[in-house]
């Protein structure tokens, strides 16, 4: 285990260990931040991967310290996500091979249950806007500070506060509306 | 527009929209998300091992790539080069100094008491001629210096 005020000088040091501990610490949050996006399992799957490789790549010119790792992480993602958003149309879902391949880990009438709520979230937040369906991610999924978000996203704190009053009214707006 | 007065919504502090994400929160890529990532992260390290590797790389060890065509006439100036100077500049007209009656520069060189033979002999009889014969080899310089006497018979008209 990598101590964390040190985690930061070895992944700008390339090494093997820290990037180890960077996958599983934010291979979760990555891949759902793209699967929200366009709801495509295997878009996701090459997101999340070319954000790690572009991640090794410039990590070593990160400004800043470890509390800022996170914010940098996601403005990464961001990055790759805006390059998709330029090469191509969002895709057919294939959501739920995404699904299917996931541990299932409990009992398939909870794991049906449980699909069936994922869905409709993930139905409803891919019916946000760019910067809101962002914000709320960040904000309320992954636990990310205002700061952070704002960092991350490249918008002013003022900003990042507007989006999450109304990503969260659009959100549930939403969730009535289909149900 | 929202009322700026309005505390900020904190994560957590709405049950039902907790609920609702609390399925998204629980998901987790699958295992061949996993490895791609593993697989990414090991290719571009690598990537950057070989770079930085060849970045300390001795200057002298190191390669630069050039066009084919420019490498092609260096080569040919190179080999052009090296046979020129291998050939050599040899004179083969050995060079003749000090004939009796033209003394040259460099009959001043020659021993005293031989070029007083050569002076004075008389000209019905044969003639001491001294000869001096030096190569050289262009870049190195002289490599064989010969010099001596030789008894020429000299014309009667």
């Amino acid at each position: 285990m990598i101590p964390e005020e040190s985690f930061l000088d070895q992944l700008k040091a390339g090494e093997p260990a820290a990037y180890v501990m960077l996958v599983e610490r934010f291979e979760g949050p990555l891949y759902r931040f793209f699967l929200c996006d366009h709801r495509n399992h295997h878009t996701a799957q090459e997101q999340t991967a070319e954000t790690f490789a572009q991640l090794v790549r410039s990590l070593s010119g990160m400004r800043g310290g470890c509390e800022q790792l996170r914010a940098y992480v996601f403005a990464t993602a961001r990055h790759v996500q805006q390059r998709r958003w330029r090469g191509h149309q969002k895709e057919p879902s294939s959501l739920a091979e995404a699904l299917n391949v996931s541990d299932p880990g409990p009992s398939p009438a909870t794991v049906a249950s449980d699909r069936e709520q994922l869905e409709r979230v993930l139905d409803a937040i891919s019916h946000l806007e760019d910067p809101l369906r962002n914000v709320l991610l960040l904000r309320f999924v992954e636990g990310c500070s205002i700061d952070e978000v704002a960092e991350a996203l490249e918008m002013p704190v003022g900003t990042v506060k507007s989006h999450i009053h109304r990503s969260r009214t659009r959100l549930k707006q939403i969730l009535v509306e289909k149900e | 527009m929202n009322d700026p007065h309005d505390p900020l919504p904190e994560p957590g502090d709405d049950p039902m929209l907790e609920e609702m994400l609390s399925h998204l929160k629980r998901l987790e890529p699958p295992l061949e998300t996993r490895l791609a990532n593993r697989r990414a992260i090991a290719a571009e390290l690598g990537a950057l091992l070989a770079a930085s590797e060849k970045r300390h790389v001795p200057w002298w060890r190191r390669s630069i790539s050039i066009p084919v065509p420019a490498a092609a006439c260096l080569a040919v100036l190179a080999a052009l080069a090296l046979t020129s100077s291998f050939r050599g500049g040899h004179d083969p007209s050995p060079v003749r100094m000090a004939a009796p009656d033209q003394p040259a520069e460099r009959a001043t060189e020659e021993p005293r008491e031989k070029a007083a033979i050569a002076k004075h002999a008389p000209d019905s009889q044969p003639v001491l001629e001294y000869y001096a014969t030096e190569t050289y080899l262009c870049g190195i310089g002289r490599v064989n210096w010969e010099s001596g006497y030789s008894i020429k018979e000299k014309n009667h008209d």
